[in-house]
């Protein structure tokens, strides 16, 4: 046995590669092998139908709705997000907030929450006196309309929005603020002429990512806008309502087109190296 | 100008307690300090990036202390330079011009002027990106400058680059801010950088100012034991002193020094390496101050040779080639030496 006082260096103990080597390959064959399920399940979808039945189906008023309706609701609240998304976000990246931890958790409620639960807090929201009130005074309804649709999203996609353009604002160094404060630009030119342009990237994917949650949302729909035909039916309630009456190939249809606006929009947000929560 | 009165701030663990401070317009200062000193709280006080708890800054006899970083014409060169990476190095330059809506022909005037006394005319449309670090410093001070500040302010500004690179910059540094006649306020923790750079040095330490001054008094009449240490002086020796007919006797171990100070108690006495004579075989130039004392090591250094000797206590003697060969000073030998009690500085903290 080396005594402590003796300083001699360990020989270096040779070999070894092949358990390196070894390690590396198991590894890849179980990422490989789960990839591999993940195109099974989606090309198995995809190969469901023709590309003649998928095109007849695309063509159906039905679908031809919920698509525009989707597109136009999700686009309509992404503009919201971006409205009340981007100063939240730097808010959120710049400022000290007294209750730091409690703010958090509450921005990420809707990220957590099952989506249905959502819904049932807007339902009973609506329902209260003095909401119900309002709603009377204005005569502006949100329950079971096209509207509540919007706010649906909004509830849900605004969260996820928000998240990616916080790390938008969080990756650029504040010296550079600091430094543009010092060369004579007030708050709002700096945040002008040095942040936003610097964000613009991952804000871009922010709101990539907000609209992509925005076309996907179905629980909180279901709840407070409902499932009405022709109505209230974005895609994914298309998705349901054509499911509960057994057609299955019009259901895989719009299984379809939502693969590829996601796909599209995944690979939009990665390209402009979107941070933030994405599930 | 530049006035700081009873200044109190505080930023995390770094804090500035009563700092007091004038620098003369068209100087070259430098604060001088190790990590985590209160340096960069300092400037970004004076910069307006940090508030402060108490006191005043005074720029130019107005006082800024409540004035947003915008309306103080301080400029400001952050140690990674941070330049804006979506401008190129012309719009990085005339970007403080623009915001100040500065009619175009002034703008060209004044970024031609400059340029040309930084000598960065042939990088203006090179991407932030491409650029070197010495050439990023530049950008960067010509950023600063072409506002017209009345302060310059760099934060440790040589301190990513690299020796050779360090002191061709230092000088460049300094003719920049002689031609422009800026007053410039440079943090360091590197001193052979501030004796490069300084008209006058600032030393602080855990947000104290602990003396002011030019680096030579500074170094001859160090104001206490931490600038000693810091200024990485040798044959710092505590013990304790008493009165002596004028003189001030200092028992360390078994020895006695004599210094001219007054000082009395628990103190640090000092006496710089160059400050020690070695007097051969014959009596010290200094009788009261005579030792004697065995070599253990002898090291050449650029310009010197740091001779250590065992006398008691360990000492520290600069001499030279010539004097080594004269006086046969080797490795083992014992030598005499000696030094004036007016060299001692006498320090109590």
């Amino acid at each position: 046995m080396k005594k402590i006082t003796d300083n001699t260096p360990d020989k270096p103990r040779g070999g070894g590669k092949g358990s390196e080597s070894a390690f590396k390959v198991g590894f890849l064959i179980i990422f490989l092998a789960y990839i591999a399920g993940l195109v099974i399940l989606f090309l198995a979808t995809i190969l469901f139908i023709d590309f003649a039945t998928f095109k007849t189906c695309v063509m159906d008023p039905e679908i031809q709705f919920s698509v525009k309706l989707s597109f136009i609701t999700a686009t309509i609240t992404t503009i919201i997000v971006i409205i009340i998304g981007v100063p939240s976000a730097y808010a959120l990246s710049r400022y000290k907030i007294p209750a730091g931890t409690f703010v958090d958790t509450i921005l990420d409620l809707p990220i957590v929450l099952p989506p249905p639960v959502v819904g049932i807090c807007l339902l009973i929201l609506f329902r209260h006196p003095i909401v119900k009130q309002m709603v009377a005074t204005t005569g502006v309804e949100f329950v079971y309309t096209q509207r509540g649709i919007i706010l649906a999203q909004f509830a849900i996609a605004s969260a996820f929005g928000i998240r990616a353009m916080k790390a938008a604002f969080d990756s650029i160094n504040p010296r550079l603020e600091q430094v543009a404060r010092t060369l004579g630009c007030n708050s709002f030119q700096t945040f002008l002429h040095v942040t936003l342009p610097l964000a613009k990237n991952g804000l871009i994917a922010g709101i990539v990512m907000t609209w992509a949650r925005s076309i996907a949302e179905f629980g909180p729909i279901l709840f407070f806008c409902g499932a009405t035909r022709m109505k209230t039916e974005v895609m994914p309630v298309a998705l349901f309502l054509n499911l509960s009456i057994g057609n299955i190939e019009m259901t895989v249809a719009i299984c379809i087109v939502m693969m590829m606006v996601s796909t599209i929009t995944l690979i939009i947000f990665k390209k402009l190296g979107g941070k933030g929560y994405l599930w | 100008m530049i006035r700081i009165e009873n200044l109190y701030a505080e930023a995390g663990e770094f804090k500035l307690i009563n700092i007091n401070l004038t620098i003369k317009k068209g100087e070259y200062f430098v604060l001088l300090g190790p990590t985590g000193a209160g340096k960069t709280v300092l400037i970004e006080c004076i910069a307006g990036l940090q508030e402060s708890k108490k006191g005043r800054v005074i720029l130019e006899g107005t006082d800024v202390t409540d004035f947003l970083p915008e309306k103080r014409r301080v400029g400001f060169l952050p140690q990674d330079y941070s330049l804006f990476p979506h401008m190129n190095v012309r719009q990085n330059i005339e970007f403080a011009l623009k915001i100040s809506r500065i009619p175009a022909e002034e703008i060209k005037r004044r970024v031609d002027s400059l340029i040309e006394l930084l000598q960065i005319v042939p990088l203006m449309d090179r991407d932030i990106f491409t650029l070197s670090g010495g050439e990023k410093q530049r950008i960067a001070l010509a950023r600063a400058l072409v506002m017209r500040p009345q302060v310059v302010l760099l934060d440790e500004p040589l301190s990513a680059l690299d020796e050779g690179l360090r002191s061709f910059l230092c000088k460049e540094l300094k003719r920049i801010q002689k031609e422009t006649g800026s007053t410039f306020i440079h943090i360091s923790h590197n001193f052979e950088e501030a004796i490069d750079v300084a008209d006058d040095i600032g030393i602080i330490h855990e947000g104290k100012i602990m003396q002011v001054g030019k680096m030579f008094d500074i170094m001859q009449n160090p104001a206490n034991l931490f600038v000693a240490k810091f200024l990485m002086m040798e044959n710092i020796f505590e013990g304790k002193a008493f009165n002596k007919n004028g003189l001030a006797r200092v028992q360390v171990g078994n020895l006695n020094l004599y210094s001219a100070s007054k000082k009395e108690g628990e103190v640090s006495a000092v006496i710089r390496p160059d400050n020690i004579i070695i007097s051969g075989n014959g009596k010290g130039h200094f009788p009261e101050n005579t030792l004697t004392g065995k070599v253990t090591n002898i090291s050449e250094r650029i310009g010197f040779i740091k001779i250590n000797v065992d006398a008691g206590i360990p000492f520290v003697i600069y001499s030279n080639k010539r004097e080594l060969q004269e006086k046969e000073i080797k490795e083992g030998r014992e030598i005499r030496f000696s030094f004036d009690p007016s060299n001692i500085h006498i320090l109590k903290d």
